[in-house]
């Protein structure tokens, strides 16, 4: 068995040796002798590896050849230059180093005539044509066709069901696709697990390694290790999404960059970093459910006539309900704590409204939302609650145009017009700029947690903490203290690095004014202040700012039945 | 990288939301302290002085403005030279904010941009000097895809928000001779890019020229090295990375610094525990320049970049292909087993007690495999730390974490 990185190499050369090729995958399994720091992907995917397996390595980026120093431990390597650039002299240089590939894989899987690598590679050619023009015409066909050149499972809808949307980025697996599904889209797969990434030009020239580099260096959406050669215009021109999914890898230094290119298009994005766990699935799942939300105004006319519309904001800290009446007028709210149990929390605050109201369950209409809004299975529907807050603020403050929402675990900053959500930025990988980090400082500082902000107000002197991290800044917060510095004007420097950081959101998306701040550290008058000090702006809190998200869930509900 | 460029810092900070008055200032400042370092050069006629000078030197064209071209640390500045232009090191400037202790300026900046925060804090900081606009426009940026392939898409935005052309050399991790001449013709073309966006005819004579001196200033160097084996120059932990800019930047400058390091020292013995420096420094005031200072019980015998260049023997008769191998020969570029064997060399030669890898946040090249390298040196008994650290961005690290690990690390080889 070949086992490759980079669908960079040339499959011809096993197609003509008859040897069964595979690409390494995520295996779920870190290699941890691999530094932290390095691409998800190539820790996990270490694993995949047999040490029988011979090794056809592409020095596609750092990590693959820092993966491949260990490799050579192991297993019998291959390894081929690929060069960034993609002239006469780049192709006469991976066309020599070709041959010499081939000549070693001949030497260890037998005997091939270079005319059965032609003949192969004139077939290659030509399936390839036709995998792009069925790319057009017949997913099912197209998919057939890429298993059969490549040998590697097809990832990407086959059917054209919803909203079309394109993932770029680092490569991605059946998890994504089947998010995009859920959500009501279909996934066109623009990453190099994808068909697209194997078009290429392909000249007609009688050398056949030639071909062969010319055909490796001249794909028509390359690789963002030749950046400056990427152009995903074409590719968006010919799938038309309607949102696009940009797939970063946690320390993959290629993707991001597609985010300013993908900024010029006007087409909606979001960016969704994986490293490969569940728990970034449950994060990117959010975000994409909000992308397609962002597309669909949810209008679906529902026929039966309710009584009671029921939000439910299952939050990482504490979960919240809001009852509106038939006329869109509060009836009750409540929050209680989370707990251990989220769905069994849920479930009793929902038994506790039944109870109250004796209204019969087919007349309410409850939509859930929060990270635990999927578990929710007795809602009739489920949204995020980026696009339930900015529902919710709506409802209050109809002409807000950005929200910011700090919530326990993770912070937003969400651009909205009317009410629907146009942009968005999330920090849900560290502490720094949420709740939490706010809780840490609090406690180092021995201060109840309500009274950080007002005694934060009462600073005499500014100072700074510099650190973005939790950890560290616990740390600049002792020495703060051990030199003299007041409890306030800590506590003054605490609130100014979450705004800070919530800051970078903000100028990403391009808020504009009116801003509104949710979120339970929306009633944390210290921060409030900060932010407006930081960001040069006034912001305005909606009443219940804490329960702002179960609002915009029932808002949903209410507006989804007037249809 | 001093108190100084903190406090020098914290003027230019206040007044981030002006980039003309911040340019002017940043004019101002640079240049005071550029001649101030010449003169101390001049006066002090010492390696360090030329070399902290050199360093300096690197970056300051980037505030002048004038025929300027950003590079990264490998990029063949010496056709560059012979065109007139200014090289400019662009992870260099990324120190100098972090001197400056502004770095959190620009990376807030290349983050609102859309730059993830994984990538390394030379580039992303680099990205935000660029939209902080507080530099004039350079005429070109020039990068290779070595030693970190960062570099390619990093330098493409820097063109495209400039708008100017970049050159990419595709440099290849083998040293052979079809290598030799693919990079051969890549400078070739890159040449012939250059007269033509320049509208100006290459002075080859000229180019011979800087191979020449550069030549000198390292067969002189080559000269010492036996002797700073033996006895090793004390340097602060800083002017070991002033050094490798000198040395990447400036190599026709050097001569100075070289006749210097010839004449200076004196042969005496010290009993300080000696160490070997991997990969690179922190840029700003931090606890490892005074456990490291002149006045440590430790003596940082020498670090790596500093000799990167030592299977290269310049030939200015064939001054394109030189360069070529310059690119191929150095022992950083291409698998785990070139770098290691060039660095046990140096901890034998230097005869260390100690190695301290520090490994940057973000930078796969260097610490990907790390865990083979210490393993290298566990097998010839020489203690290997690897210091987590980020050496541009001062908020990403804690001071008191530094210490502890080094400190505890230097208590086991004392």
């Amino acid at each position: 068995m070949i086992v490759y990185n980079c669908p960079l190499v040339p499959f011809e050369f096993f197609k003509a040796l008859g040897i069964q090729s595979r690409r390494i995958e995520n295996t779920g399994c870190e290699f941890d002798r691999l530094s932290p720091n390095l691409c998800s992907l190539c820790r996990r995917s270490v694993a995949s590896i047999d040490k029988n397996d011979v090794l056809v390595w592409i020095d596609s980026c750092d990590s693959s050849r820092r993966t491949s120093d260990f490799l050579k431990l192991t297993n019998k390597i291959f390894e081929l230059h690929v060069p960034v650039t993609s002239d006469e002299e780049a192709v006469s240089r991976l066309s020599d180093d070709l041959k010499i590939l081939w000549r070693s894989l001949k030497a260890v899987f037998g005997n091939v005539s270079d005319e059965k690598l032609y003949e192969v590679h004139s077939d290659f050619q030509k399936q390839m044509a036709l995998l792009e023009k069925t790319l057009r015409e017949d997913l099912n066909e197209a998919k057939r066709l890429y298993e059969q050149i490549i040998s590697e499972k097809w990832v990407g809808s086959t059917q054209r069901r919803g909203k079309p949307i394109l993932i770029l980025g680092a490569p991605v697996e059946e998890n994504i696709v089947k998010i995009i599904e859920e959500s009501g889209g279909y996934a066109i797969n623009g990453t190099c697990s994808g068909p697209y990434s194997m078009i290429s030009q392909i000249p007609d020239r009688s050398n056949v390694f030639k071909n062969i580099a010319y055909r490796i260096l001249n794909k028509k959406l390359v690789c963002m290790r030749s950046a400056f050669k990427r152009d995903i215009s074409k590719l968006i021109d010919t799938t038309k999404p309607e949102a696009i999914v940009l797939h970063t890898i946690k320390f993959c230094d290629f993707y991001s960059f597609d985010e300013k290119e993908l900024r010029k298009t006007k087409i909606p994005f979001v960016v969704v970093e994986d490293d490969l766990t569940s728990l970034a699935n449950a994060q990117m799942k959010t975000r994409i459910e909000a992308l397609i939300e962002l597309l669909s105004h949810q209008e679906n006319g529902i026929p039966e006539r309710f009584e009671l519309f029921v939000g439910i904001d299952s939050g990482s800290t504490t979960t919240k309900i809001v009852v509106l009446d038939a006329q869109a007028k509060p009836l009750y709210k409540n929050t209680v704590k989370t707990g251990a149990y989220p769905v069994l929390t849920a479930k009793g605050l929902y038994e506790e409204v039944l109870a109250k109201f004796k209204v019969p369950r087919s007349k309410i209409y409850l939509v859930s939302t929060g990270y635990g809004r999927a578990s929710l299975d007795f809602a009739n529907e489920r949204v995020t609650e980026i696009t339930c807050h900015a529902k919710g603020v709506h409802f209050f403050l109809p002409k807000v145009k950005t929200i910011i929402d700090i919530g326990g675990q993770d912070s937003k900053v969400i651009r909205v017009e009317d009410g629907q959500v146009v942009e968005f930025a999330m920090n849900d990988k560290c502490a720094a700029g949420t709740g939490r980090f706010l809780e840490v400082m609090a406690n180092i500082l021995d201060t109840p947690l309500q009274k950080i902000g007002k005694l934060s107000l009462e600073h005499k002197n500014e100072v700074d903490i510099s650190s973005v991290c939790t950890v560290f800044a616990e740390s600049e917060v002792v020495s703060l203290r051990a030199s003299g510095h007041t409890r306030e004007d800590i506590l003054y420097a605490v609130h100014k690095a979450i705004a800070k950081r919530v800051g970078t959101m903000y100028e990403r998306i391009k808020g504009t004014q009116p801003v509104a701040l949710t979120g339970g550290v929306a009633l944390n008058e210290g921060l409030k202040v900060a932010l407006e000090r930081v960001l040069n702006i006034e912001i305005q809190i909606p009443p219940e700012p804490v329960l702002t998200g179960a609002f915009g869930a029932a808002v949903i509900g209410y507006w989804a039945n007037r249809q | 990288m001093s108190k100084k460029s903190v406090g020098f810092g914290r003027i230019l900070r206040k007044y981030s939301h002006k980039p003309a008055t911040v340019r002017t200032l940043l004019r101002l400042g640079l240049s005071a302290e550029l001649t101030r370092r010449r003169i101390v050069a001049l006066s002090k006629n010492t390696f360090t002085s030329w070399t902290d000078y050199l360093a300096l030197d690197a970056v300051c064209g980037a505030v002048n403005g004038k025929k300027t071209a950003w590079v990264n640390m490998f990029f063949p500045v010496e056709i560059l030279f012979a065109f007139g232009l200014n090289c400019v090191s662009a992870e260099g400037l990324s120190g100098m904010f972090a001197s400056m202790f502004l770095e959190d300026l620009a990376i807030n900046k290349a983050e609102a941009f859309g730059i993830c925060r994984n990538l390394c804090t030379f580039h992303r900081t680099g990205i935000g000097i660029s939209l902080l606009n507080v530099l004039p426009k350079p005429l070109l940026v020039g990068t290779t895809n070595v030693l970190c392939d960062g570099n390619i898409p990093v330098f493409t935005t820097y063109s495209s928000l400039n708008s100017i052309p970049l050159y990419a050399i595709d440099v290849p991790r083998e040293d052979n001779p079809q290598n030799q001449s693919y990079l051969t013709k890549q400078l070739e073309k890159t040449i012939y890019s250059l007269e033509n966006q320049l509208k100006k005819r290459f002075n080859y004579s000229k180019f011979q020229q800087i191979l020449m001196m550069e030549k000198e200033s390292l067969d002189m160097l080559m000269e010492e090295y036996p002797k700073l084996c033996e006895n090793p120059i004390s340097m602060e932990l800083y002017q070991h990375v002033n050094v490798l800019y000198a040395l990447h930047l400036r190599p026709y400058q050097l001569l100075n610094a070289a006749k210097a390091l010839s004449e200076e020292r004196k042969p005496s013995k010290d009993d300080k525990t000696r160490l070997l420096w991997l990969h690179l420094a922190p840029y700003y005031d931090n606890d490892l320049y005074s456990i490291f200072g002149n006045n440590s019980r430790f003596l940082i015998a020498t670090s790596e970049f500093e000799w990167d260049w030592f299977y290269w023997k310049p030939d200015p008769q064939r001054p394109i292909e030189s360069l070529a191998q310059k690119l191929l020969r150095n022992p950083e570029v291409g698998d785990l087993s070139k770098r290691a064997a060039f660095v046990t060399k140096l901890a034998s030669d230097f005869k260390v007690q100690g190695v301290v890898h520090f490994s940057h946040w973000g930078c796969k090249q260097s610490s990907g495999s790390i865990f083979l390298l210490k393993e290298k040196f566990e097998q010839l008994g020489i203690p290997f730390l690897s210091l987590d650290g980020d050496a541009v961005d001062h908020t990403n690290q804690s001071s008191a974490q530094y210490r502890t690990r080094v400190e505890a690390f230097l208590e086991m080889i004392k």
